[in-house]
Order: structure tokens, then C-alpha cells, then sequence
């Protein structure tokens, strides 16, 4: 059974989540101001959004997703005891193994969704992670970068007892940095501003264009000018397995009218209602590791002989045209010797096999064979230029 | 301590190994993070391990991509060559590696910094994981790394020096989105670096800014403390840069532990002997990041895109032992009469005057050209795969 999980920054987001029929969640999300970088609740807005939401039959989920260090531990864990004495039953959606464990060792009986949004792109990492949280853990929250195959073979080598969520229409969240990076004190230069602060950041770069830059307590956080939806392919997904999907629309003043087009399954509309394009990101496939393979010059790879049969010896280091190339040889365990045939291959690929005559060192005497680390000299050979590769048949 | 260095080729590895590093991290052509750097191939590998564990320093192979699914097969199947190799350790950040990792060889694991470990309940997590080591976050001051140390009982490292990611690392995909190169998978396309107009709609105002560029971080005056706290590894940031900007860095740093070992420099003397050795190597100005206090607005780089660079690197020493000249590799051009400096391995540089250039067959030649071999007058002092730079 699938469920879908909305945000909550006003009662109004509790109230139209418990009259979606048939989509409505039972789990709201709460973020809290203290807890998480994104857009959230003051503490006095969350606590009493908590009580209606509580009173209302829905359980409080509150994002945690901080990456603290051992000062902001203490201050988080005293947010969360808290929370926690009021409502026992909050989960938790935790980001960081550390502070999962801290949790877990002070309240045994927690329940946790772990964000594991950035990496955490095979299942061996999701299986380790339930294995260490097991029965406090609930849920998965996948990372926008994983194609549907890969969502597949996630959800397929989980415990079917573990709910795996995706966001399926919010912001593509890009970049956290603990440091304030908008605007300045105007009396400290070295200091940041305490303020909340919001801009639009363009480069001329291509691509990069009107991220949207929030500065709060916790630093910078950063989203992409777009949305990410897949509103279109949630059956499609709650068919794989997915248990759960957020819509995560904090950013939006006007949330009623998105409300309503989601209740009536009008997802143009709700893309209408949506002041940001969309995208579908790495839905399909991800192939963004790809690029650099093709910019490496292979023709200059050092192999070892089990793959071309071909002994590597060094690099040619110098060429002087009618005259000599030089070879240094970098080979630790092989001699190059006069009277043997080597293979001579230039960036460009062409292979040049020559019978090496004769051999003389810098000083131009003739040596009977080329040392690891040493420069020797042969006769000039057509074709070749510096940094060609040379190898021993 | 260790000073670990990068190796971003068999060339730089064997550069740090030779300038002073005790460990060297390098990556593989697969699984690594800079998918752009000139990583090693296995016989590569097998060569520089050699030439490190023949020089007393060790090679951790950095595997800290974030992997697919499939990828994980594929490690499986390299591990075992990696173990043949005689790797000394793996650099992992994902737990599924780590898990792979751990299952399948008797390879050191040491937790890469992008997993963003800056508490001590994460170290722990990973000391219970069976982590030998964990690479902390550059968010962790000196003081909280040292008490780390203390309370976890296991081995921490710690960046002491070079460029700073702005965002936890492993915390930024700008790239992903509008390059298509997944930045936790070596295709960060450094999106921080560029100039932006910020537009605040509250007031109206714009600005140009490269609000998103860190300055460098040089930790000169926290080795000391890092010594003495038990740290133990200090790491040079740079897979990526530059043989010159390697030596460089790993000689100073190696000096600098020395110099405070043996007593020889306390507090400021410390800054004043390394700091404008430092400044001849490239960086975008320098802050100690967050090793003293948070890093603050004064950490940022907002003067331009690219690095300062005083100093080119103009060649290699490849023949020293010669009674009356030098063979030199030429990187960069350089003339007749220019000044040029000598990195030696230990102690002082060498500034010289280029007297003369001659081709290899004794030609004289006004100057030198990249991709050729010359014969300059012999300093005393060259050994062989000395580095040699020239101002800008």
C-alpha cells in the first residue's frame, strides 16, 4: 500500500492532507528549525502544529538531517529529549550514523528513517545500514540520483518489513555547507551575518542558472532552479516497491491549489501550480560518470604484458629529428639491450616497431644497456615524438 | 606522525615519496574520486607500492566513490589484485564498499572524508564497522580532532593542507545536475569556483560574488598540536595538482615536522620561517579552514576564479651524478640568464642563474623547449629527480 507524505508548515498542510481521500498520509512531516537545514518551524510554530497533528491521529515524523559535530550534538539531543517527553512516539529522518547511533543508545526503542539521499546507491550499503539499525529502523529515504533500475534491484534485496520512500515533487537539493556564505557583517569582515537570508545565484556557466541559496543557522544550502517530479511514474514505482512518496512543497506560498490538483490526480495542474519547471533527473538512467574515460589518452596506458603481450620499458623523452630519440626507462624490473626489438607507440596510436642498433648515454658513449631510471639514446626513428610509449616485444 | 601526500601519478608518487612523504594516496582507474587525475593502472600500481615500500613510505588506494550496483561486482573482482599488489589500505566512504572491503581482503579500511565524519559518535561507528583508521571532516577543528583521538581510540587523519571543498564533503551534486559528472564519483566540475550574480529579492540588490570559493587551508600552525595531540596523519590535499605544487608542499611540511621534533622552532618563528615558502606555491589565498575556529567570512576566495601562481615548473633533474653538467627535463621555457630555483630534497633551495642551455649533443641554445632534453651547468647540490621552478 502506497502512502504519500506532505510537509506540514501551517495547519492548513495538516488539514488538507487528512481531507486527500484515498492519498491522505499518516505520517506528517514537521521540520523543526533547530533539527534540519531546510525550511522549517520556529519552536513555538512546531509545537503547535505537533498538538494538532497528534490530536488529529497523525504520527510526527521530524527531519534530522544536520551533519553536527560534538558541540551541536549537545544541543540537538536536548531538542530532541524535549520532543521526545511530549511525544514518544516521533521518528526521526537522520542523516548522519553517528548521530542514528547516539540516538538509538539513549532511546532503545526509537523509530528511524535514515536519509541516505547522497550516495548509498547500492544495496549492499542499505542492507549493512539495516543490519546495524534493525528493529529502529523503519525506513529508507532513497537519493534522487538513482535511475528506476537501480531503485528496483534496491527495494528487491531489502527486507519487505523495511518502507523505502522517494521524493517524487520538491526541490533537487544540491549543495550543504556549514559555513554563511550570503552577505557580511558590515562591522567584522570576518565574521558572518546572523541573519536568514535567501538569493537567487546565476552564473554565466551554462547550466548554472537562478539557484536558489537559503542561509540560515546551520549554514548554506543550496537547490537546483528546477523541481524534480515524477508524479507521472508513482504506480510505476509503488509496483517496484516503493512504499512512500514526498512532496515536499515548503518552498511554495500558495500550497492549497497544489493540494487540491494532487487530490485530483491533475498532475499538469499541479506542475501548473508549481512556479518552477520540472525535471525528471536521473529517472531513467545515470550515466554522469561517464565523460571522463573518453578525455584519457589510452594509447599512452601502461599495460602489463597479460594484456598486450608487450613488456612496458619507459617513455621517449626527447626526439631530434635525423638524429636521436631519447628513452627513459621506468621499468624497475627490465633492461632495455642493444640488439632487441621494441614497439614504439605514439599518442596518436601509431605503432612503430624498430630493432634498437645501437645505445649511447648523455655523454654519447656506447653502452651495451638501459638501466630503471636511466636516459639512453638511440637512433632517430620516423613518426615518433615525445611521450610516445615504448614497450619490448 | 605520517605525512601523507597525494599521488595523483606514478610521477607524483614517487615525487612525494622522494620530497619527504611517509604515506602516499593514490587512486585506481577505477573507484577513485578524480576521475580526471592520471590514475594508475595495476602495473602502475605494483610499481609505485614498490618504489614507496623500497623508500619506507606506504600507498593507500583511494575506493571512495560512491558505487552502483554492478560497480560493487567489479570491486570484488579487483580486490584480490589489489591485496597482490601489497596496497596498505583502502580509502572507502561508502558502507557498501566498506562492507565489500571488509568482507573480502585483510586490507586496512580507512574511512574517507566523504563520509563527513565530524563527531565522535560517527567515529565510533566506525571503529565498531572496523575501521583502522577514519579521515575526518574538514569541519573539525584541531582541538576536537585531538579529543577524538583521545576518547575513540583509533586512528585519525586530518587535512592539514590545500584546497577545501565549501559544502560537507559527499554533500554536493551541483555537478550531477547541470554537468551530467557526478561529483562523488571523480567528474566534480567545481560549479563553487565560478562568479555568480546574486540577486536578494527582500531589498532589491545584486552582486557579483564567487560567494561559493574557499580559500586554501595551510595548517602551519597546528602541526604542532597535531604532533603532540596524537593525530596520526596530516594530509596534503591535490591529486590533481601539479608535480611542482607535490614536492613543494610535501618538502615544507616534512621540514616543518622535523623542525619542531628536534626543538628547533617554537610559535611564531614556525609562521614566519614557512610562510612565504608557502606563498611561492599556488593557492587562493589561505586560511586555516576550521582547524582553530569555524571558518569564517574571511575564509572565502572573492578575488577570481583561479589560483595565484608565482612560480612555473620549469624541469626535472634526470641526470646529477655528471662532473660538469645537469640533464634536464624541460617542462616550461625558460632563457639563457633566467633565475632558477632548485628543489632539493632536504634543506635550503637552490636559486641559480641558467649560465647556459645545450641540446643534448652540446648545441647552445637561447632556450629551452618543453618536451626536449637540455644539458645546464651542474649544481652541486642537484640529485637526481629534483624539481626546478621558475618566478612568473
Amino acid at each position: 500500500m502506497s502512502e504519500f507524505i506532505f510537509y506540514a508548515l501551517s495547519v492548513m498542510d495538516i488539514e488538507k492532507n487528512l481531507s486527500q481521500t484515498g492519498h491522505h498520509s499518516l505520517t506528517i512531516i514537521l521540520p523543526h528549525a533547530q533539527l534540519t537545514p531546510h525550511l522549517a518551524l520556529e519552536n513555538d510554530q512546531f509545537e503547535k502544529l505537533a498538538i494538532f497533528a497528534w490530536a488529529r491521529g497523525l504520527r510526527v515524523a521530524v527531519d534530522l538531517d544536520l551533519i553536527p559535530d560534538d558541540d551541536q550534538l549537545e544541543k540537538i539531543m536536548r531538542v530532541v529529549a524535549e520532543i521526545l517527553t511530549k511525544w514518544p512516539k516521533t521518528i526521526f529522518r537522520v542523516k548522519n550514523y553517528g548521530l542514528a547511533s547516539l540516538l538509538v543508545s539513549y532511546y532503545p526503542n526509537i523509530l528511524l528513517h535514515l536519509n541516505v539521499e547522497f550516495g548509498h546507491h547500492n544495496k549492499e550499503s542499505l542492507l549493512k545500514l539495516a543490519h546495524i539499525f534493525e528493529k529502529n529502523l523503519q525506513r529508507f529515504i532513497l537519493s534522487i540520483e538513482l535511475p528506476q533500475n537501480d531503485i528496483a534491484a534496491i527495494v528487491a534485496a531489502l527486507p519487505s518489513s523495511l518502507e523505502i520512500e522517494i521524493l517524487l515533487h520538491g526541490p533537487i537539493f544540491l549543495f550543504y555547507s556549514p559555513r554563511k556564505l550570503l552577505g557580511r557583517d558590515e562591522k567584522n569582515e570576518a565574521r558572518w551575518p546572523s541573519s536568514h537570508l535567501f538569493a537567487l545565484a546565476d552564473s554565466e556557466e551554462n547550466a548554472h542558472k537562478n539557484f536558489r541559496v537559503y542561509q540560515n543557522s546551520h549554514g548554506t544550502i543550496l537547490y537546483h532552479h528546477k523541481y524534480l517530479s515524477l508524479l507521472e511514474e508513482w504506480e510505476k514505482l509503488a509496483q517496484l516497491g516503493v512504499t512512500h512518496f514526498r512532496l515536499d512543497w515548503r518552498e511554495i506560498k500558495d500550497r492549497s491549489a497544489l493540494y487540491d490538483s494532487w487530490q485530483k490526480k491533475e498532475y499538469l495542474q499541479v506542475a501548473t501550480h508549481t512556479p518552477f519547471k520540472t525535471i525528471r533527473g536521473f529517472h531513467q538512467n545515470n550515466k554522469s560518470d561517464s565523460i571522463f574515460v573518453k578525455l584519457k589518452n589510452q594509447n599512452l596506458r601502461r599495460q602489463g604484458p597479460q594484456e598486450n603481450g608487450r613488456t612496458y620499458l619507459g617513455t621517449v623523452m626527447d626526439v631530434q629529428r635525423g638524429g636521436h630519440l631519447a628513452i627513459l626507462n621506468l621499468n624497475s624490473t627490465n633492461q632495455l639491450c642493444v640488439g632487441e626489438q621494441i614497439v614504439i607507440t605514439t599518442p596518436e596510436g601509431k605503432e612503430i616497431t624498430v630493432k634498437v642498433a645501437s645505445l649511447f648515454n648523455s655523454r654519447w658513449q656506447s653502452i651495451e644497456r638501459l638501466a630503471y631510471e636511466e636516459i639512453g639514446f638511440i637512433n632517430y626513428v620516423k613518426g615518433v615524438t615525445t611521450k610516445s610509449k615504448v614497450e619490448k616485444v | 606522525m605520517e605525512l601523507l601526500a597525494p599521488g595523483g601519478s606514478l610521477e607524483k608518487l614517487k615525487t612525494a615519496v622522494l620530497y619527504g612523504a611517509n604515506a602516499v594516496y593514490v587512486g585506481g582507474e577505477r573507484f577513485g574520486l578524480r576521475a580526471a587525475a592520471d590514475n594508475f593502472s595495476e602495473i602502475e600500481l605494483k610499481d609505485g607500492v614498490d618504489f614507496a615500500h623500497k623508500h619506507g613510505a606506504l600507498v593507500y588506494l583511494t575506493l571512495n566513490s560512491f558505487l552502483y550496483g554492478e560497480e560493487i561486482q567489479q570491486l570484488r573482482d579487483y580486490l584480490p589484485t589489489l591485496e597482490n599488489i601489497g596496497v596498505d589500505g583502502a580509502i572507502v566512504s561508502d558502507i557498501g564498499v566498506f562492507e565489500v572491503v571488509a568482507s573480502l581482503s585483510s586490507l586496512p579500511i580507512h574511512v574517507s572524508t566523504q563520509a563527513s565524519t565530524i563527531n565522535l559518535p560517527h567515529v565510533e561507528f566506525w571503529k565498531r564497522q572496523g575501521a583502522r583508521r577514519v579521515i575526518l571532516g574538514r569541519e573539525v577543528s584541531m582541538a576536537a580532532a585531538i579529543e577524538m583521538r583521545k576518547e575513540a581510540k583509533i586512528e585519525i587523519e586530518l587535512f592539514i593542507h590545500g584546497s577545501m571543498c565549501i559544502a560537507y564533503s559527499g554533500n554536493c551534486i551541483i555537478s550531477n545536475f547541470t554537468s551530467g559528472r557526478d561529483s562523488n564519483r571523480g567528474g566534480c566540475a567545481h560549479s563553487c569556483r565560478f562568479l555568480y550574480e546574486l540577486s536578494f529579492p527582500e531589498n532589491g540588490k545584486k552582486e557579483k560574488s564567487y560567494f561559493m570559493s574557499s580559500k586554501d587551508l595551510w595548517g602551519i600552525a597546528q602541526v604542532k598540536a597535531a604532533i603532540e595531540g596524537g593525530i596520526d596523519s596530516l594530509k596534503i590535499e591535490g591529486r590533481m595538482k601539479s608535480n611542482l605544487y607535490v614536492a613543494s608542499t610535501t618538502k615544507l611540511y616534512s621540514q616543518l615536522v622535523k623542525d619542531i621534533l628536534s626543538g628547533k622552532l617554537e610559535g611564531d618563528d614556525i609562521l614566519i620561517k614557512y610562510q612565504n615558502e608557502f606563498l611561492k606555491i599556488p593557492n587562493r589565498h589561505y586560511c586555516d579552514g576550521n582547524l582553530s575556529q569555524y571558518a569564517g567570512m574571511d575564509s572565502i576566495y572573492n578575488d577570481r576564479e583561479n589560483e595565484i601562481k608565482e612560480y612555473d615548473f620549469v624541469g626535472v633533474v634526470l641526470e646529477a651524478d655528471q662532473s660538469d653538467f645537469m640533464l634536464v627535463e624541460v617542462r616550461r621555457t625558460f632563457y639563457e640568464g633566467d633565475m632558477l630555483e632548485l628543489i632539493t630534497f632536504e634543506g635550503e633551495d637552490i636559486t641559480f642563474k641558467a649560465l647556459h642551455i645545450l641540446d643534448v649533443r652540446g648545441n647552445r641554445q637561447l632556450k629551452s623547449r618543453p618536451g626536449t632534453l637540455i644539458k645546464m651547468q651542474k649544481i652541486s647540490q642537484a640529485a637526481k629527480w629534483n624539481l626546478l621552478r621558475a618566478k612568473i
